[in-house]
């Protein structure tokens, strides 16, 4: 019977990522040269997740992963036995290996190629330590010549008594030992009980082994990784004898090859290559009490829909508050239901956060600045749908603070602020949204700055006088950057404003709040998830429509005398100190309204992107949750409707789409383009 | 009663077989039985049923009970050997 082994395909990505980033964690706590029990542990949770992947690919037959962690594998395990001393160069070298290993499971995953370059790059600098490194000053007290010269080595192997149950058998390692050179076998049977003592599964026997000839400690370690944990192993090399010392009696200063500079191998600039598909399929981990408790409340709603049957087969009117009650009872049971559902979507955020610690180390490193990273509320938790869309504009907000915000430490010791500065990166629920907040004690915008360049770019008159608020604002015009030197960090200019677009995609509003001197605060808030969302309802001619709730800014009623006619413009109202364009959404729609009379309607005032406009219509109906379906995957993309969803009577309503309504209202080509729909 | 208690082995014999054989070494020894213990189809034996001849042939050989290992198989010399318990095979069989 043959295994298809390729369904465990997914799982080994999964935890080989979540390996990966627990690696890149590790490495990046581990301070250079330190050698006491906490870093010992990290440099054991490192290999560990090394030798996973390791096995792993090497069981799945993705034979070049398995070949490239090899290396790395070594490099941890003469660190984690003391045989090497952790430097910086090492710690920079298996960061470099841990984004290469990335980047070849996921080419592996889309079944594209591996970049062999990159990969070969990084093996050559592993490569390289090996061969020369910092050995610890213990190992070289006790251990010279170098390990894998010794005459032979001495095991001590004495197994766990559990360890002939976990499938590991000391017959085939020692079986396997032997095959690497002489070996003479001496059994410890003291721990042996009397044979009516003895519990069959459990192992007594302990072994010293006496292994001879030309073998390397890894060749050793390999026999004994799986047990790793299972027994107690000592493997010291043996004497050496007269002629091996005479040999290797030079100090082998010579051979040393410095390891290359990182720099040099590396192309700093080198992006990892983006995916080329997206076809990998994406899944997500469920702790099991959420699906527990979804089993309970699938149970419960079983026994209500029973209890609601019976009731139906018999009706009488004078059961009819029996019925009432089972219908409330559904009502709380299917909102339980998708309450419960919609948490299993739910990540906390740290999935996003994770991964600021390696690229502010990276990024502070490269710019000479001092930075400490806060991370809290790492435990909020948001939809996996908005968590993955936010990522990119959140590392875009990251790199701009350490850019721009943050100075360098001559300059804040100039300033009177500690050489180190701070980025915080928070998030926290606020009714239904998640809100993250990067803040940073650096300069703060510098205001006189962006407006002298906005000005300069025409994106505001020379004499607006603009208030603070407004003038940070202007650093999310498209086109708007003030970094004085265009570096690979930030300050192409094409950032803010696709950071404020691709929030406002998702439903969300990014804000800035700054002091000079003082620092910056970036506030991101987004809705939870993208898959239900709070609408206003409201009645257009015979229609019913929907408006995003995050959209609305206020409903008024329109008084005579306060709507302009402006040539060309159309039609606008004037709200307290601004004046507010109209779109009359029947006319937009092509539908016969109640009453063409302003004043027989209501405007609803919606806010996108700065510019507000009110939106008239009929009537407000409820406010509600709704459960957006898509029109682009049952139809068809339409300009101004962000989707569709079904009301309670079973009618489709469409949803509006504020961002696509305003560029209807400015290109009327799409409004006939949206008739033609309509009359389709 | 039999004055010879008979095991057999067969082709395969790991941990999975222990407890049985176990319980049949056990009950032999109870009953001062002689054991032939038939190792001569062995293709594969584990450290688990390993240690657990060995420990009955000492305790056997201590009580004075007689243990015949029938024609042992490449694979059981083979396996004894790397574990090494050759030596205490050999002293008196």
């Amino acid at each position: 019977m043959s295994i298809d082994v390729s369904q465990f395909h997914q799982v080994f990505f999964e935890e080989s990522f979540e390996g990966l980033d627990a690696m890149e964690m590790g490495l990046l706590g581990m301070q250079e040269g330190a050698a006491d029990s906490d870093d010992s542990e990290t440099i054991n949770t490192i290999f560990r997740a090394a030798h996973s992947i390791k096995g792993g690919a090497g069981t799945f037959g993705f034979n070049q992963v398995s070949a490239f962690t090899h290396g790395l594998e070594t490099l941890l395990d003469q660190m984690r036995n003391g045989e090497r001393d952790v430097s910086q160069q090492a710690i920079n070298s298996l960061l470099r290996a841990v984004d290469v290993l990335r980047e070849m499971l996921t080419a592996v995953q889309q079944g594209v190629a591996i970049d062999e370059d990159s990969a070969t790059a990084v093996s050559l600098e592993i490569e390289a330590l090996l061969q020369s490194g910092t050995p610890a000053m213990a190992d070289l007290e006790t251990t010279e010549p170098a390990p894998t010269q010794a005459a032979g080595w001495q095991i001590h192997f004495k197994p766990h008594p559990h360890l002939l149950q976990t499938g590991n058998d000391p017959v085939r390692m020692l079986q396997e030992l032997a095959g690497l050179g002489d070996l003479s076998v001496t059994l410890d049977n003291s721990a042996l009980p009397a044979f009516s003592d003895l519990e069959p599964e459990d192992c007594y026997l302990a072994w010293t082994l006496t292994l001879r000839g030309d073998i390397t400690r890894e060749q050793i370690n390999e026999i004994f990784e799986w047990v790793e944990g299972d027994c107690d192993l000592s493997i010291s090399p043996l004497e050496p004898e007269q002629s091996a010392e005479v040999e290797t009696e030079e100090p082998r200063t010579e051979d040393i090859t410095e390891p290359p500079a990182p720099e040099a191998v590396i192309n700093p600039a080198a992006e990892p290559k983006k995916a080329l598909s997206e076809t990998a399929m994406s899944s997500i981990r469920v702790g099991i009490d959420k699906v527990d408790s979804l089993i309970n409340l699938v149970g419960e709603l079983v026994i209500t829909q029973s209890m609601l049957s019976q009731l139906g087969e018999n009706f009488e009117v004078s059961r009819m508050q029996q019925l009432i009650d089972g219908l409330e009872q559904l009502e709380r049971n299917t909102r339980e239901l998708q309450e419960g559902i919609m948490r299993i979507r739910m990540l906390p955020i740290s999935f996003a956060f994770n991964r600021f610690p390696r690229l502010v180390h990276d990024l502070s490193a490269k710019m000479g600045k001092q930075v400490e990273l806060k991370l809290s509320g790492e435990q909020t938790e948001l939809d996996k749908t908005v968590m993955e869309k936010i990522g990119d504009p959140l590392v875009h907000l990251v790199r701009n603070s350490l850019d721009h915000g943050l100075e360098t430490p001559e300059t804040r010791l100039a300033n009177g602020k500690s050489e180190t500065g701070l980025l915080h990166l928070n998030a926290y629920h606020q009714g239904g949204t998640i809100v993250i907040e990067i803040s940073d004690d650096g300069a703060g915008l510098n205001e006189e700055k962006i407006l002298s360049k906005a000005i300069e770019r025409g994106l505001v008159a020379s004499d607006d006088n603009l208030a603070p608020d407004k003038i940070h604002e202007l650093i999310f015009m498209p086109g708007f950057s003030t970094a004085d030197v265009v570096s690979d960090v930030s300050g192409r200019g094409v950032g803010m404003d696709v950071v404020r677009k691709n929030i406002h995609s998702l439903g969300g509003s990014v804000e800035v709040s700054s002091r000079a001197g003082a620092g910056s605060t970036f506030t991101i808030r987004l809705p939870l998830t993208l898959a239900i969302m709070d609408g206003q309802t409201i009645q257009v001619g015979d229609q019913r429509y929907i408006i995003p709730l995050i959209s609305i800014i206020e409903s008024v009623e329109i008084k005579p005398g306060t709507v302009k006619h402006v040539t060309g413009k159309g039609e606008v109202y004037s709200l307290r100190d601004e004046y507010l364009p109209i779109i009359r959404l029947y006319e937009l729609f092509n539908l016969t309204p109640r009453s063409e009379k302003l004043e027989d309607g209501l405007l609803v005032v919606v806010e996108f992107e700065d510019r507000k406009v009110g939106l008239l219509v009929d009537e407000l109906l409820a406010q509600q949750q709704v459960v957006i379906k898509s029109l682009e995957s049952n139809y068809r993309k339409v300009t101004g409707m962000a989707g569709a969803t079904i009301l309670g009577d079973g009618t489709v309503a469409l949803i509006l789409d504020i961002s696509g309504l305003l560029a209807l209202y400015r290109n009327p080509s799409l409004v006939r383009t949206l008739k033609t729909i309509r009359a389709a | 009663m039999n004055s010879i208690s008979d095991i057999q082995c067969g082709e395969q014999l790991t941990i999975a077989q222990c407890a049985e054989i176990y319980a049949q070494l056990l009950a032999a020894m109870v009953e001062g039985q002689a054991v032939n213990i038939d190792v001569s189809q062995l293709q594969r034996i584990d450290s688990a049923a390993l240690q657990l001849f060995y420990s009955f042939q000492r305790d056997a050989r201590a009580q004075g009970l007689v243990t015949i290992w029938s024609e042992p198989s490449k694979v059981f010399c083979d396996a004894v050997d790397i574990l090494g318990m050759g030596a205490f095979y050999r002293q008196n069989s």
